[in-house]
């Protein structure tokens, strides 16, 4: 009769080698699924960067780094605040005639704006000083949302004095012009501007704000000496509404 | 106690006992065919295949068979001399002992045959004819070409055996019969068959399609090689049965034995 130890630690050792070609296929298989994982990722990043890019309109390669970084996470963390406001309009009546008089005239703006219930400068809501009948409807919504809101306007201001992101400038700038608040609109638009100076968009808030404001006369003389130097279409309609007082 | 498997590993013993003989598909067709050459006109037959495909066996189960009706014999092993050869030789043909200080001479056992002729029909198996050299073959050549005395050589398959055939039989009126080795339904019909013939029905049952492929993998279908393989995978269950049970599945022999058996012959490799 055999001595079956040695023989048993022999199949032992056997089976290892059997299933050898097994273990380094499981292997080859995590190490592709990985890396296929780490492409398709990398691909994710970078369309997102680009996709920041045609969004704002502008080459930000004079700071691309923090830039991208900083409008990634500013967009995450708006996105929210975004979602549920945009429940908001068909109640808050006066929000809605405010977004709709007032950036009418650039649809690209309009886009991008968001129907946010922002604070005046007593932090009082816009939106809680609506009727019954709105409150009684989406009065547990408002209630969230001005909270998201607030602690989201507040987050990217906070952010915007550590990182002087264009971003949250821009973002915050085409808010406040949404919301009424031209004064901030302005001062968010010239911060915009002060980073960028070619950015568009952040100068026809600046001077849609001034307008506003009611400081016309200033912005004809500011538009006519931006179109001396920049071909553009949205500026000149915008001069042209000004003078026939159509804006 | 004695276990289970004893009896079942003792079926395997590798031995030519016409009593062990299965009856396969294969082996019915190579009988069937060598018995129908036998009756042909011919001098000479050739047997040949690989080492444990049957050839032995089939001789002996055709001696067994046929040694009321013919005159057929069996010559198991090649004699060390062409003397002892030609001694066995003249007993077959004259049935009587070659006396003391005699030696056979060749001429006049030729001569011998060829009065036989139209009177008797001698058959002679010869196994293992790859032991005989040239020069022998060549004597059992000129016997056959008496047509008294007819052979039924057979041969181990391998590449300088064939030469030999060739050499030898290339011009020669002979039929030539191949065994194969067994195919994967032919080994376990055989397993099973050498089981059952001991009612060991269990046991054979125990023995899985799924196993019978892997045996067959490991032997390459040859007999000789399953026989030894079944008989190890056996001894190694008859181990467990007595030693260690709880390693055992009576229901089913795990591969694990099967491997461990293969190893132990040197089929596989660690």
């Amino acid at each position: 009769m055999y001595d079956m130890k040695p023989l048993e630690e022999e199949w032992l050792k056997y089976q290892t080698k059997k299933r050898k070609p097994w273990y380094l296929f499981f292997i080859f298989f995590i190490v592709i699924l990985l890396s296929i994982l780490f492409l398709v990722n990398k691909n994710d990043i970078k369309f997102n960067v680009f996709e920041n890019f045609f969004a704002t309109g502008n080459n930000v390669s004079n700071n691309p780094t923090p830039l991208s970084n900083k409008h990634n996470s500013s967009f995450r963390l708006l996105n929210s605040a975004l979602t549920r406001l945009e429940i908001l309009e068909p109640h808050t009546s006066d929000l809605l005639k405010f977004g709709k008089n007032s950036v009418s005239n650039n649809p690209t703006t309009t886009d991008m704006l968001v129907d946010i219930p922002i604070l005046d400068e007593n932090g009082e809501n816009i939106a809680s000083k609506d009727d019954n009948n709105v409150r009684s409807k989406g009065k547990v919504h408002l209630d969230i949302i001005e909270t998201t809101s607030i602690s989201a306007y507040k987050d990217v201001e906070k952010r915007f004095h550590q990182s002087h992101d264009i971003d949250d400038a821009l973002f915050l700038a085409k808010s406040y012009y949404k919301k009424g608040n031209y004064k901030k609109a302005e001062q968010w638009a010239f911060e915009t501007n002060q980073l960028d100076s070619t950015l568009e968009e952040s100068f026809l808030i600046f001077v849609k704000s001034k307008i506003k404001l009611g400081q016309k006369n200033e912005v004809i003389s500011i538009l006519n000496q931006y179109l001396k130097h920049n071909n553009s279409k949205d500026a000149r309609v915008l001069l042209e509404e000004i003078k026939n007082e159509k804006f | 106690m004695k276990s289970r498997y004893s009896a079942a590993k003792n079926v395997f013993v590798d031995s030519i006992d016409i009593d062990d003989y299965i009856e396969l598909n294969s082996s019915v067709i190579a009988y069937q065919q060598l018995q129908h050459s036998m009756e042909k006109p011919l001098k000479m037959i050739l047997l040949f295949g690989r080492p444990g495909t049957g050839k032995s066996i089939l001789l002996n189960r055709i001696q067994e068979k046929l040694k009321h009706q013919k005159e057929i014999y069996y010559f198991d092993t090649p004699a060390p001399t062409e003397k002892e050869f030609f001694q066995k030789l003249f007993k077959v043909l004259t049935e009587k002992d070659l006396p003391k200080n005699t030696e056979v001479n060749f001429s006049a056992l030729i001569d011998f045959c060829k009065n036989l002729r139209g009177k008797r029909e001698i058959i002679i198996l010869l196994d293992e004819a790859q032991m005989y050299d040239a020069e022998m073959m060549e004597k059992i050549r000129l016997l056959s070409d008496t047509r008294a005395v007819k052979f039924v050589v057979s041969l181990h398959k391998t590449e300088d055996e064939d030469l030999i055939a060739k050499e030898h039989f290339k011009s020669r009126i002979w039929e030539v019969i191949e065994l194969k080795n067994a195919t994967n339904e032919d080994q376990t019909a055989y397993v099973h068959k050498k089981l059952l013939k001991k009612n060991l029905f269990e046991i054979a049952n125990s023995i899985k399609a799924r196993d019978m492929k892997l045996i067959h993998k490991l032997t390459h279908g040859n007999y000789r090689e399953c026989n030894k393989l079944m008989f190890t995978i056996f001894e190694i269950c008859e181990f467990y049965d007595e030693n260690e049970p709880s390693k055992i599945n009576y229901a089913h022999i795990p591969q694990k034995i099967i491997e461990m058996a293969a190893l132990k012959l040197g089929y596989i490799h660690v």
